[in-house]
């Protein structure tokens, strides 16, 4: 047999097994070990502390069950978040990220290991981003063979789309969901492959690992469903989708239920009737397979197809029959938004006003997947060739999350693990191909060689030396290319086709591929590390800024600004601000707050953007009935920040619209349809709480020259607002955080505004009494 | 038999006879533990049946325990009834992972999750 | 507030101190005249009781003179303040007039109806009760019912402006889901019976088919339905009294012999399988 390069002899099959498996087991914990790492930017950039909104809140709740307990956590009521309502945190959070972090804090202190609840909430998404590049790796493992599967854990070790979610410190749901999400497709991909009641039953647990830790998991509710559909529709039918479905479906559900947040909802709710449908579905066809196996007539043979068929029709009419009448909730908000992306903007301004909710932007794809996004339908390709079920699964959730992270920048996170996957399968299949040692013959039938490929890898660089110069000019557009045409011609590579009549002659084609494949990950290394650290390590409680001379200069404003807050205020003092800052305000200021990040109560949340957004002497009784003591606005006009809330201002004035359309109207904030906030802003902009706050005494502090608003680059008049109503506690070192306290009454029970203008000196115009006393017309 | 019912007056004699040939060929060609498990089923099958019947009839109000309890008879049916499949001798070509004991072993695993949550559930 | 009320209370107790004696009215007397000057009514009022009540058209005018002496002699004094009050005893509503009072005593109110002032109170149909109010630091506080007083009616009071946000709010009341009611005992035995009865016809049909355990007491099975008893007896114990992690804690200790055992079990039925078949 002809071999394109020397196979090194007498080498039993024991040691090639053994040396693989060693192989990789070094290539996983290497993986694991740079997924961790890479995600240590944050921490090393800055320092190890819990980043953006979100995960403060978690990090919170999490101090709660290590201090408190359990049981003390699971009916925390807490009182100080959506003042006056308070919320019940047990039952709406998913506690499974806590519980999570409550239990490894726990088992450390058990093994006398101090560590702070802090280190473990901040490392903990790195953690399991190592678990999702083995579990990754499992599931990658189930559709070919091990090389791809390390291929793919290396990929989702690094990878930006999944790395944006799970730096250090980013302590949300995210960050164990997706390992969940791959463990729990595993379990559903091998229950299926062995009729498995076992694998079943893990995946049920898992599902409810998931549950209990992310709203995302209604994904995994629909996808397994329509999996076992398409695979019933395909006339795949098996007893072993019965035995996988039917225990995970069962026991998932029966646990997921045990999650307060979702309640009742799998049996009421419209998102989960696909799954209650077919494994209705299920059941008639398993019966009608045992019926038939016992009977030989033609005919009741069909009659038993037209009832199956007949059945499932009437149990589909049956559930919208149900909608209909109210006893299943039909789809909410949320998801309709998935489906028509103009909802969101129309009916519920509070969920398009998240920038997470915007479709995503193109350029993004290529920023979160670099190379993957190309080699991905070249994988999905593959998947076509061999189409087993589980490649049909694949398939399902390749399209499915290519749709969803088109519609929505926070769906990014569940394409990435199937990219992923897909594209580990696309350049294996390529390596196995230029790395399959066997020259093809023409005529003559060669037996099959399966080499490990993971053996051969050591020999590639060392030919690819002799030819670098040749390749560098490859571009990522001929490596399509040949993806594209190994596919078409390799029918498979080495594995399946026993006949080597097609194949790769000669050593330079190989090495010419083999090269321009290294240099795309070598590309795709160099792209993950660049936008890790510089794009995706943000805490963004801390920014980052160049000095001049190149050093990095921290600005610190929001901790400075609610360390002041904590420091020198009363402790049951509430503070008011946009919703994006309650979880922080909560978390580092410790102070009440009227709505936060959860953003259950849209009313609550309108009524605080009516204050924002009325002039002051509507907005002051309203901050008077909700006690308000403090209202914190965030401005990044003088150094430049783009996320403040001038420029989430019209959201505010959006979704208070919503509630109060006569009040607050959106177009009086417009200046002939132009956003302005210089001396040509509208008389309704200029009188409005959020403008005067925001510009309060700030062109003082260009001490008579221009004054400019770096964030949306227009020239401030010299004579800013006044305040009556309220008067300025705190403004933080760049501006960035204010912090305005309100006014009590006035001690001689005069109207604010007049005690104010008489303090200016201003002489009170007399007006005269009003008659109360209105004569009837004679 | 549901299907059966459903049917015509014009196939209904051949539909009788048919079911007629349909139990005897269950009575013979079934084995015995095959039998044993689908006594156990339709037992589970009258359970379920009965507490959906007090859920629409009477009343719903622990709406949690009638899942429980409901869901344990579901829950208990189809992992028996997986059992059944795998065990059953015609199946032995698509289990090739799965000895009967193995089945055995994933349905007392299978068992005691699911009865773990129903309690869980019961309140 | 402490000192003024003091201050107040000082100047009551100098009052009484000093008995400089009390404030009473000389010729109280009115005059209603019309539009046209022409006078309608006029008459001198006597503080002992009220006249019959004055009514004013809506262009009358309404006049009223009186002296403030003390004592009840001829020398007039002018009290510090002096009003006139109109009020409405049914609505409530009242207005308050000051009038001016010439040092020696003497007082002119003038009530014109075709200009009324912005103080006097809305009406209806009930005639409003006048009576005059005198304060001096001297003299003892008095107030002297007049009369009462008819004039045209007006619409109702306007709402004050500040009342829609200052205003008392009605009282929450809490709604509860009512109380779930739990069937008549009967249709919960009878169901009760319905649920069990399946077991009779699993116990039939098990016995119809002839359920033979030749192996059930055999030492490699008889642990593991055991520690199986035992897994279920530890959920049934949760039901009851376990909290969840002494539940995960007694199961993790109760799994590692059930896998033994089970493994021991399956080996040995699997052995009678293969050895029977």
């Amino acid at each position: 047999m002809p071999t394109a390069y020397p196979l090194p002899e007498n080498v039993s099959p024991a040691t090639v097994a053994n040396t693989a498996s060693l192989l990789r087991i070094i290539a996983l914990g290497l993986i694991s070990a740079a997924a961790i790492a890479s995600r240590l930017f944050a921490v090393i950039n800055f320092e190890s502390i819990i980043h953006e909104f979100d995960p403060w809140f978690n990090y919170r709740a999490t101090r709660v069950l290590a201090s408190k307990g359990f049981y003390e956590f699971w009916n925390w009521f807490d009182p100080t978040a959506w003042y006056p309502l308070g919320r019940v945190v047990g039952g709406t959070i998913y506690p499974g990220l806590m519980t999570t972090s409550g239990v490894i804090y726990y088992i450390l202190h058990a093994l006398h290991l101090p560590v702070d609840i802090r280190n473990i909430c901040v490392l903990l998404a790195p953690g399991f981003s190592a678990l999702t590049a083995w579990a990754t790796y499992m599931f990658t493992k189930e559709m070919k063979d091990d090389s791809a599967g390390l291929l793919a854990a290396a990929f989702i070790g690094i990878v930006p789309g999944y790395i944006s979610r799970s730096v250090a410190g980013s302590y949300d749901n995210e960050a164990i969901a997706i390992f969940l999400l791959m463990f729990t497709f595993f379990s559903w991909i091998k229950a299926l492959k062995q009729g498995s009641a076992f694998f079943g039953t893990i995946a049920a647990l898992f599902y409810f690992y998931m549950v209990a830790a992310w709203g995302g998991y209604v994904f995994i509710t629909n996808m397994i469903p329509l999996h076992a559909l398409v695979l019933l529709l395909m006339g795949r039918f098996t007893s072993r989708l019965y035995v996988a479905y039917s225990s995970w479906y069962a026991i998932g559900t029966l646990a997921s239920m045990q999650v307060p947040f979702v309640g009742f909802q799998p049996v009421r709710t419209s998102e989960h009737m696909a799954a209650l449908g077919v494994f209705g579905l299920l059941q008639i066809v398993a019966f009608a397979q045992l019926v038939r196996a016992h009977v030989s007539s033609k005919q009741f043979q069909n009659l038993l197809f037209v009832a199956v068929v007949s059945t499932g029709v009437l149990g589909f009419f049956a559930i919208v029959g149900l909608t209909y009448k109210g006893w299943i909730a039909p789809w909410t908000g949320r998801f309709y938004s998935l489906w028509d992306t103009g909802y969101a903007k129309k009916y519920i301004p509070i969920i398009a006003s998240v920038s997470e909710h915007q479709p995503t932007a193109w350029p993004s794809f290529f920023m979160d997947l670099h190379f993957l996004i190309w080699l991905f339908p070249a994988g999905v390709v593959m998947c076509f060739r061999a189409l087993r079920d589980e490649h049909i699964f694949v398939i399902i959730y390749a399209a499915m999350a290519s749709y969803f992270a088109g519609v929505m920048v926070r769906l990014m996170l569940a394409l990435t693990p199937v990219v992923c996957v897909t594209s580990a399968v696309a350049l294996s299949t390529l390596l196995d191909t230029y790395l399959d040692p066997t020259e093809p013959t023409v005529n003559e039938k060669a037996e099959p060689v399966n080499d490990p490929p993971s053996t051969n890898v050591p020999v590639t660089p060392k030919k690819a030396k002799k030819l670098k110069d040749k390749e560098t000019a490859a571009t990522a557009r001929g490596a399509l290319g040949d993806v594209v045409s190994s596919v078409t011609s390799a029918a498979g590579g080495s594995t399946t086709s026993p006949k080597t009549t097609k194949g790769i002659f000669g050593l330079d084609g190989r090495v010419a591929v083999l090269v321009n494949a290294l240099g795309l990950l070598l590309f795709f290394v160099v792209h993950c590390t660049w936008v890790t650290a510089n794009a995706y390590s943000s805490p963004s409680v801390v920014l980052a800024s160049t000095n001049p001379d190149g050093s990095q200069h921290l600005i610190d404003d929001f901790r400075e600004a609610y360390y002041w807050l904590r420091q020198n205020t009363a402790e049951d003092a509430v503070v008011m601000s946009w919703w994006d800052y309650g979880y922080q305000i909560a978390g580092m200021a410790n102070r009440t707050t009227l709505v936060d990040n959860n953003t259950w109560n849209n009313t609550h949340i309108a009524t605080v953007g009516k204050a924002m957004s009325s002039p002051e002497e509507v907005a002051y009784p309203i901050l008077r009935k909700h006690d308000v003591n403090y209202v914190l606005v965030i401005f990044g006009g003088l150094i430049g920040y783009s996320g403040d809330d001038m420029n989430k201002f019209l959201w505010m004035v959006r979704i208070s619209q919503g509630v109060w359309p006569d009040e607050i109207q959106e177009p009086n904030y417009f200046n002939n349809g132009e956003y302005r906030v210089d001396d040509r802003a509208s008389p309704t902009m200029k009188e409005c709480l959020m403008y005067k706050m925001t510009y309060y005494r700030f062109a003082q502090l260009f001490g008579g020259g221009q004054a400019i608003d770096r964030v949306r680059g227009q020239h401030m008049p010299a004579n800013g607002p006044t305040l009556d109503y309220l008067e300025e506690a705190f403004t933080s070192e760049n501006w960035i955080v204010r912090i305005y306290e309100v006014k009590k009454d006035d001690v001689l029970g005069r109207d604010l505004k007049v005690a104010n203008a008489f303090g200016e000196g201003k002489k009170r115009k007399r007006t005269k009494p009003i008659a109360r006393r209105k004569a009837i017309a004679a | 038999m549901a299907p059966a019912k459903s049917s015509k007056t014009p196939v209904a004699s051949e539909t009788s006879v048919a079911l007629t040939t349909m139990w005897k060929s269950y009575i013979q060609h079934t084995s015995d533990r095959l039998k044993l498990i689908d006594a156990f089923l339709v037992f589970i099958m009258f359970s379920g049946i009965v507490q959906f019947a007090y859920c629409v009839l009477v009343t719903n109000f622990p709406f949690n325990a009638f899942l429980a309890g409901f869901a344990s008879c579901v829950g208990q049916f189809v992992l028996t009834a997986s059992l059944r499949a795998q065990v059953n001798p015609e199946n032995r070509s698509e289990f090739n992972d799965v000895s009967p004991e193995r089945a055995f072993a994933d349905f007392t695993l299978g068992s005691i999750v699911l009865h773990f949550f129903v309690y869980n559930f019961l309140g | 507030m402490v000192p003024r009320i003091t201050f107040h209370f000082i100047w009551l107790v100098l009052a009484t101190c000093v008995h400089a004696g009390s404030l009473s009215l000389q010729n109280p007397r009115f005059t209603i005249t019309s539009s046209t000057a022409a006078q309608l009514r006029t008459d001198t009022l006597s503080l002992a009781e009220k006249p019959e009540p004055l009514k004013l058209g809506p262009s009358d005018t309404l006049k009223f003179t009186f002296q403030i002496t003390e004592n009840g002699e001829g020398k007039g004094v002018q009290p510090h303040q002096t009003f006139l009050r109109f009020h409405d005893s049914v609505s409530g509503e009242e207005g308050i007039q000051p009038v001016r009072v010439t040092p020696g005593g003497k007082a002119k109110f003038e009530l014109n109806m075709a200009r009324p002032p912005p103080s006097l109170p809305p009406t209806a149909d009930r005639p409003l009760e006048v009576s005059l109010i005198l304060g001096s630091f001297v003299h003892e506080p008095t107030i002297f019912d007049l009369f009462d007083l008819y004039v045209p009616p007006s619409h109702a009071p306007a709402p004050h402006p500040d009342e829609a946000k200052f205003h008392v709010l009605p009282l929450i009341h809490h709604t509860f889901r009512p109380e779930q009611k739990l069937p008549p005992k009967f249709v919960s035995v009878v169901f009760a019976a319905l649920v069990l009865s399946p077991w009779l016809v699993l116990l039939g049909l098990w016995s119809k088919i002839g359920v033979r355990v030749p192996h059930l007491f055999s030492p490699r099975i008889i642990p593991f339905t055991a520690l199986l008893g035992a897994f279920e007896a530890l959920l049934c114990w949760y039901w009851i009294d376990l909290k969840l992690g002494e539940v995960l804690l007694y199961g993790g200790i109760l799994a590692v012999p059930t896998i033994f055992a089970g493994k021991t079990a399956l080996a040995a039925t699997g052995e009678w399988r293969t050895g029977k078949n």
